[in-house]
């Protein structure tokens, strides 16, 4: 009896910790063609999604955002230290266009509406898939 | 008997020197500006204050010699009360159209205008305005200008705590409207993701917002602050100022929607 509870109680344990790995979500940084191969650091990647780096050597980037009604969005706000809030990676964007500092990424409400943004050169997005895409980082929660 | 004269000579020296610092220290010490979360004319956004009418005071500010200053965020009843007993030195944005008559505050402005809209849900097919909705329960944040003008008219107002859970007693159906700035009721729906369930109709009424002194600051301070507005005034500043954050806002909307 004791022995059975004791598996039981093992079972329990290692199914809730391994819940928070099976919903961790990956998203895929990705890049139009003209920018693969391009390597980016954390660092660089969390600025481009701020608005704080604006250009490389190739150009202007073209910032594309999940929508704001997506998984991704959660995703990408901790991923760049707002919280996984949506309503803090508005506020901050509000607080960058409204002081003049920057303008507001694009967003891509669907998968082929990101493709199609990466078509040009110099964009770069979030995609939750891989495969057919330029992926130049991994965000992992 | 020399040595306790030149005692007391010290002694008065001594509180003369008090005295003296002490005004200095009155003088020198920075000034207090109270503002209201009432965007996008005033909000902290992302820890830093911006907005419509936090930029206009701070230039105005600045351009007056004073640079040291802090701005605090008060309800507007707790934020006047503070102006009136001297605890605050400026108050903004003030609403001339609907105090009471009894404020006794120096006034600098318009700086803006503020134009109030009912907000409905998309889906709301009767007429939308203030007479066709007369009767029916109107929300509005406690001490806004919207609710203030519900008030003035003798309407059915529901209270609400702040302005997004106004729009959302409209989206739960607890009132037929929101009564509140267009812009500050664009910015709001926006920001917490209601923009797409909800529509507005802009009324007929508005209200100039001033920036409201203390009577009893120092007449210099005031006469500076108020030479400043006129040459900003002649400038066309706010004129500008309000074009230019329109479309800022413009953008902000769209990136949004």
């Amino acid at each position: 009896m004791t022995l059975c509870f004791k598996k039981l109680l093992l079972f329990c344990v290692l199914f809730f910790a391994a819940m928070p790995m099976a919903y961790a979500a990956v998203l895929y940084v990705v890049v139009s063609d003209n920018l693969r191969g391009t390597s980016f650091s954390q660092t660089e990647i969390k600025r481009i999604f701020l608005g704080e780096i604006t250009s490389i050597k190739t150009g202007r980037l073209h910032l594309i955002y999940p929508s704001y009604s997506s998984d991704e969005i959660i995703t990408l706000s901790k991923f760049v230290g707002k919280e996984g809030s949506v309503r803090n990676l508005k506020s901050y964007w509000s607080k960058m266009i409204f002081t003049g500092r920057g303008n507001p990424p694009d967003t891509a409400d669907s998968e082929a509406e990101l493709k199609k943004l990466l078509s040009e050169d110099n964009a770069i997005g979030v995609s939750k898939q891989s495969a057919g895409m330029n992926v130049v980082y991994t965000i992992s929660e | 008997m020399l040595y306790i004269r030149s005692l007391n000579n010290l002694r008065i020296i001594f509180l003369y020197l008090i005295l003296l610092l002490s005004c200095f220290i009155v003088n020198a010490r920075e000034l207090a500006v109270g503002t209201y979360n009432s965007p996008p004319f005033s909000m902290q956004e992302d820890g830093e204050d911006i907005g419509l009418a936090t930029e206009a005071v701070q230039d105005l500010l600045r351009k007056s010699g004073i640079s040291d200053f802090t701005i605090s965020y008060y309800p507007v009843t707790r934020g006047l009360f503070e102006l009136e007993t001297s605890r605050i030195d400026i108050y903004y944005p003030y609403v001339v159209k609907f105090s009471k008559g009894n404020d006794n505050f120096v006034l600098i402005g318009p700086i803006s205008r503020y134009r109030v809209a009912l907000f409905v849900r998309k889906d709301y097919d009767k007429a939308v305005s203030l007479e066709s909705m007369r009767g029916l329960a109107l929300g509005a944040e406690r001490g806004s200008i919207g609710y203030l003008v519900l008030q003035s008219m003798n309407m059915h107002i529901e209270e609400a705590s702040q302005e997004v859970s106004c729009l959302r007693m409209v989206i739960a159906n607890r009132v037929s409207a929101c009564a509140m700035g267009v812009l500050s009721g664009m910015y709001s729906s926006a920001i917490n993701n209601l923009y797409g369930d909800l529509r507005y109709v802009e009324t007929n009424e508005y209200a100039d917002m001033y920036i409201a002194l203390r009577p009893n600051l120092p007449p210099e301070v005031i006469e500076k602050i108020r030479n400043t507005f006129a040459a900003l005034k002649r400038e066309n500043y706010f004129e500008i100022k309000q074009r230019d954050y329109e479309k800022k806002f413009a953008t902000f909307i769209k990136s949004l929607s």
